[in-house]
């Protein structure tokens, strides 16, 4: 597989990656990026789950405002508190059988 | 890492309930599965659990949200079968490591129930959660109804509805969502595809919600239905088998879809996608209806949870609603 094909393996639908992105799709991108490397504190690409909503700019604007407001604009990795975010994020997934 | 040791993340990976975590931690995990599998069935006890192990309101308001979010991202992941990060040449950094299941647990839907907490996927209870307790305007947390944040999203909902949503005083502890929420409530309007029709997404929203058993939502399914449809199909209607309403082979795979994705969406495949095409719908408009099921998922499933009353109007802005 290379990031760019247009079909991932096991990806159902067409995907806008990055090389193909443009106007607001390209915008929201970079800002999904940019989010989650100040999470990690290194260059890390928009995750594969949101990608799935690229063809519909629509959606894929709204997945920046869930990322930002998930992670309180990329500054908070919802580890602490007596029930960390991470582990309600985990509970969902679980509890969902969600492969990735 | 939230747990010290990788036994313990293991433990927690195959059964919550029998790892060597705190009882908060247990209880949470026991209320998502029934915020995963049957959000109608929540009741304020469940809240209170949580209340008599520490959990402060402002607390629970937070984590609700987080699930809300959550089960729009493994919705939408199920929907489109994207690969897994580790799979991914290029993000093999920080995101291999986070997240991830990376294996098949649908054997957990089909084992017998082994707390007592976990809840049948059951009927609608219009007076608000498994044991009848009644349904408040303001849900079963606190709901401090101020800040910055809420008094701007308060403000301009009220703009738009001519109210303000029970469900954002619902959740007023935890201000910082609702931009989102707002954001999910005007793409739920309308299609965002020209290849999804106005009235192929208000039933697949309507549907949804009849699914979810969200009543808070009833009023608002009613309405969108009425002025987008030219058929007289109520929500009332919808809620005993979405699918038996299908006029068409479009509404049939669509509907069809919706159920799948809202109760078995680990068994999404790309037939799924496929059926679509077959259909004469091409892959934006099941990107449209994975979304739109998803996102309306999420918001019923807050509104499930937190016990929130009806409003006095449907959430529709006032131009559609005109």
């Amino acid at each position: 597989m290379t990031e760019h094909s247009q079909f991932p393996p096991m990806t159902f639908i067409e995907i806008v990656n990055e090389d193909r992105a443009t106007g607001s799709v390209k915008d929201d991108y970079d800002a999904i990026s940019s989010l989650y490397s100040r999470f990690y504190g290194q260059p890390v690409p928009t995750p594969q789950v949101y990608r799935s909503t690229s063809l519909v700019p629509e959606y894929f604007h709204l997945c920046t405002e869930h990322v930002d407001a998930m992670s309180k604009g990329g500054t908070d990795p919802l580890l602490s508190g007596s029930v960390p975010g991470q582990l309600i994020a985990f509970g969902v997934s679980q509890h969902s059988s969600c492969f990735y | 890492m939230i747990y010290p040791d990788p036994e313990t993340v293991a433990a927690v990976g195959e059964d919550p309930q029998s790892a060597d975590i705190p009882e908060l931690h247990k209880a949470v995990f026991r209320w998502l599965e029934t915020f995963v599998k049957s959000s109608d069935s929540t009741s304020e006890r469940d809240i209170e659990e949580l209340r008599q192990l520490g959990a402060s309101d402002e607390e629970i308001a937070e984590w609700v949200n987080i699930a809300s979010l959550q089960i729009y991202l493994v919705s939408i992941a199920d929907s489109s079968g994207v690969p897994l990060e580790s799979e991914v040449a290029e993000t093999e950094s920080a995101l291999a490591e986070f997240s991830s299941l990376h294996r098949d647990r649908s054997y957990y839907h089909v084992r017998q129930p082994d707390t007592p907490q976990t809840k049948t996927t059951g009927t609608a209870n219009p007076t608000g959660g498994q044991d009848g307790a009644k349904l408040q305007s303001s849900g079963w947390l606190s709901a401090p109804c101020a800040g910055d944040d809420y008094e701007k999203a308060a403000r301009d909902a009220e703009a738009r509805y001519g109210v303000i949503p029970n469900l954002f005083k619902a959740i007023s502890a935890s201000g910082r969502f609702y931009k989102r929420h707002q954001m999910v409530l005007d793409l739920l309007e309308h299609p965002q595809t020209d290849t999804l029709s106005g009235p192929l997404h208000a039933l697949v929203r309507a549907a949804t919600i009849a699914l979810d058993r969200c009543d808070y939502f009833a009023a608002t399914a009613d309405s969108l239905l009425a002025r987008t449809c030219d058929s007289n199909i109520k929500y009332s209607q919808l809620v005993p088998d979405p699918l038996a309403t299908a006029r068409t082979e479009q509404e049939r795979v669509v509907l069809a879809f919706a159920e799948k994705l809202i109760r078995t969406p680990y068994k999404i495949t790309a037939k799924d996608a496929q059926d679509f095409r077959d259909a004469g719908l091409d892959d934006k408009a099941y990107v449209d209806v994975f979304n739109t099921v998803s996102l309306q998922c999420s918001l019923d499933r807050l509104a499930n949870a937190t016990g929130v009353a009806a409003d006095s109007r449907p959430l529709l802005s006032a131009q559609l609603a005109s």
